[in-house]
């Protein structure tokens, strides 16, 4: 199994109308800072590499960037990735705000892709606090494995916060059956984080791990 | 879709490896189908007469067409039987004995052997490794189960058959009966998707319980459990949630039991009744054969505060609502109730009801439109007519027969006779509350 590379990735978000967030791939730190620039402080820096695949483990992450020396620290921090023997770069990416969202796909023996949704982090994996749906399904579907959280009052409007747009969140779970079904090669996606501010949904990290063997 | 008319209605049976030896599976089948109205043609090459009967050495002696073979002899000699009745022209046949693809490589080498003579020969074949199929209605049980139960709405699909045997024990005597109960074990060629179709054009069947342990093909599950759901209610037990239970799983009927949660995803997506307990499938089943489904609020009558409140808790945990009582029913109540009685839901018609003070409760609470189903709660107390009740809740129910009643009644000598009443007239009656919400829920979920 291997990480499609970022270009791939982006496409494949693209392709789907699945709203990810302004980023950009790099190797050359000119380029990256004018980028970030560009794009307007904060910005994430992260190590993008088919070797790498939990990142904030290793130190790959930095963030939040607030001006340009702090970038180009932070560039010189992660440098030594881009030495690995293989297509890796840094990421700039703006620094998205609100509710951290996750959904993702697995194949199941059985059942072909499952999809999964749950809040982002650490809670799917602490709290096993997620709802799934076998590919494909409908929107009033998707609306319901929204629902079925437990953390679902805080996407709702707890205590006074911004609800966050459930129809577009569910668009994206939908879409996300239709790529799982239209690409057998892909095995597993991760989308983690989504962030949710109100109606506007950016995701902030997509990864398709792809069968070398399809 | 597969043809399984004859199969679950055959009109000549031949039992291969019929035999007299005491404690037998192949004298279990032989006694069962006894006991109903098929001719029997016994097959056995060592034996001259079984149970008095001549016997054939080979199916291809007996001269009449055979509709149905079942097979209990040893799982090496399966695989030549079988081709004797593809050479015979049988079209239905159940492979009762073990040691196939549950019994590691050989085993799984004899079933692909199997499978390819019966898919050569155009054969329907059940199993290998079950206890076999019983269709109460027409006096047909091809089975080694240790009685025939009542004939009635519920189908029994279940990968495992000693579990059915159990079921079959209890119903007997009860008030619940079936309408067919299949054993369909390894599923080598027939698969529980051509059972669930079956059952769905089967007029006898009203409600289908599935005891899972993992299905061969998931995708297909979803499709089929969804289409026949939306015509006839399932509930499925699923067993093999944990890790050691799919451990124990793999040995017992070959199926790979996979994540308890994407089968819950499933369950939900297909529209199916998912339960926890053995209990609680054969409490939902009686509800769902006898009662309409709940499409409103909840009421809860009772004369005693407490079966109330656990009730009350019951409903809420189950996400069921209960309705408010409109001011219409405040007033009927009112002019026909005691002053100690305060006018809500649930309703507490305190110990010392007589049958009158149900009846006047439980037409108030179907009359009116927003309580959809009433759970109608007895304890046993020295005034309590239980009898005379189970008339009235009988009687009150027939005039709102598009509504759901249940009853909680701790069944003991007291209380026997009523309880037998309500059953007598299709009326589920739980020894626990909580069995009688998981009902109402399952009322709830159906179309």
């Amino acid at each position: 199994m291997k990480l499609l590379n970022f270009d791939e990735a982006q496409k494949l978000l693209q392709d789907y109308h699945l709203p990810g967030t302004k980023t950009r791939i790099f190797t050359s730190r000119r380029e990256a800072k004018q980028f970030a620039q560009h794009l307007g402080f904060p910005v994430v820096l992260k190590v993008y590499s088919p070797l790498v695949l939990h990142r904030t483990e290793r130190g790959g992450v930095i963030a939040p960037i607030n001006n340009q020396p702090a970038f180009l620290e932070a560039w010189q921090k992660l440098a030594p990735f881009l030495k690995e023997p293989t297509r890796a770069g840094l990421i700039v990416q703006k620094k998205e705000k609100g509710l951290e969202l996750a959904a993702g796909m697995k194949k199941d023996s059985q059942f072909g892709p499952v999809i999964m949704f749950g809040l982002g982090g650490i809670f799917i994996e602490v709290f096993k606090d997620a709802s799934l749906r076998i590919a494909p399904f409908s929107q009033s579907t998707a609306r319901e494995m929204i629902k079925e959280i437990k953390a679902y009052p805080l996407l709702a409007g707890f205590r006074g916060r911004k609800p966050i747009g459930e129809k577009e969140l569910a668009v994206i779970l939908v879409q996300l059956s239709r790529l799982s079904l239209d690409h057998p090669e892909i095995e597993e996606i991760d989308f983690n984080p989504i962030m949710a501010d109100g109606q506007q949904m950016k995701i902030v990290d997509a990864k398709f791990l792809i069968n070398e063997k399809s | 879709m597969r043809n399984l008319k004859t199969l679950f209605q055959p009109r000549t049976i031949a039992i291969i490896g019929a035999t007299d030896r005491p404690g037998s599976v192949g004298l279990g089948v032989v006694q069962n189908l006894q006991s109903g109205k098929q001719k029997l043609f016994l097959v056995n090459p060592y034996q001259k007469k079984v149970r008095g009967r001549k016997t054939y050495s080979s199916v291809l002696e007996i001269k009449e067409k055979v509709d149905l073979a079942v097979v209990a002899v040893p799982a090496p000699v399966v695989s030549s039987v079988v081709r004797e009745c593809g050479r015979k022209g049988i079209k239905n046949v159940i492979v009762i004995s073990a040691g196939f693809a549950e019994m590691g490589p050989e085993g799984e080498k004899r079933q692909r052997e199997l499978v390819k003579i019966v898919r050569e020969s155009g054969i329907n074949l059940v199993g290998p490794n079950c206890l076999g199929i019983i269709r109460p209605h027409s006096f047909f049980n091809a089975s080694f189960a240790p009685a025939t139960p009542a004939a009635g709405e519920i189908a029994f699909v279940s990968q495992s058959g000693a579990l059915l045997d159990s079921v079959i024990d209890q119903s007997l005597g009860r008030k619940y009966g079936f309408s067919a109960l299949i054993s369909y074990g390894n599923e080598a060629d027939l698969s529980l998707e051509d059972f669930l179709l079956f059952l769905e054009k089967d007029p006898r069947t009203k409600v289908i319980l599935l005891y899972l342990e993992g299905v061969r093909d998931g995708r297909r599950f979803l499709t089929v459990a969804k289409k026949v759901a939306q015509i006839k209610p399932i509930v499925v037990l699923k067993a093999g949630r944990t890790a050691s239970g799919r451990k124990a799983v793999s040995s017992h009927t070959a199926s790979l039991a996979g994540a308890d949660e994407v089968y819950r995803a499933a369950f939900k997506q297909a529209g199916l009744v998912a339960v926890d307990t053995l209990q609680e499938l054969l409490a939902a089943a009686k509800s769902l054969a006898w009662q309409p489904p709940l499409r409103s609020g909840l009421g809860i009558i009772t004369n005693g505060g407490g079966m109330g409140v656990l009730t009350t808790d019951y409903a809420q945990q189950e996400n069921l609502k209960l309705a408010n009582l409109t001011p219409e029913t405040v007033k009927k109540l009112k002019n026909h109730l005691p002053l100690m009685v305060s006018l809500r839901n649930p309703l507490d018609l305190v110990g010392d009801a007589p049958a009158e003070r149900y009846q006047q409760a439980l037409e108030a609470f179907l009359k009116q439109k927003s309580i959809g189903g009433i759970i109608v709660i007895q304890t046993i107390q020295t005034v309590t007519e239980v009898e005379k009740n189970a008339r009235i809740i009988v009687k009150s129910h027939q005039k709102f027969p598009q509504k759901p009643v249940v009853s909680v009644c701790l069944e003991g000598p007291l209380s026997q006779k009523g309880v037998a009443y309500l059953e007598k007239h299709r009326l589920p009656n739980y020894s626990d509350p909580f069995f009688a919400v998981r009902a109402m829920k399952a009322l709830s979920k159906i179309k």
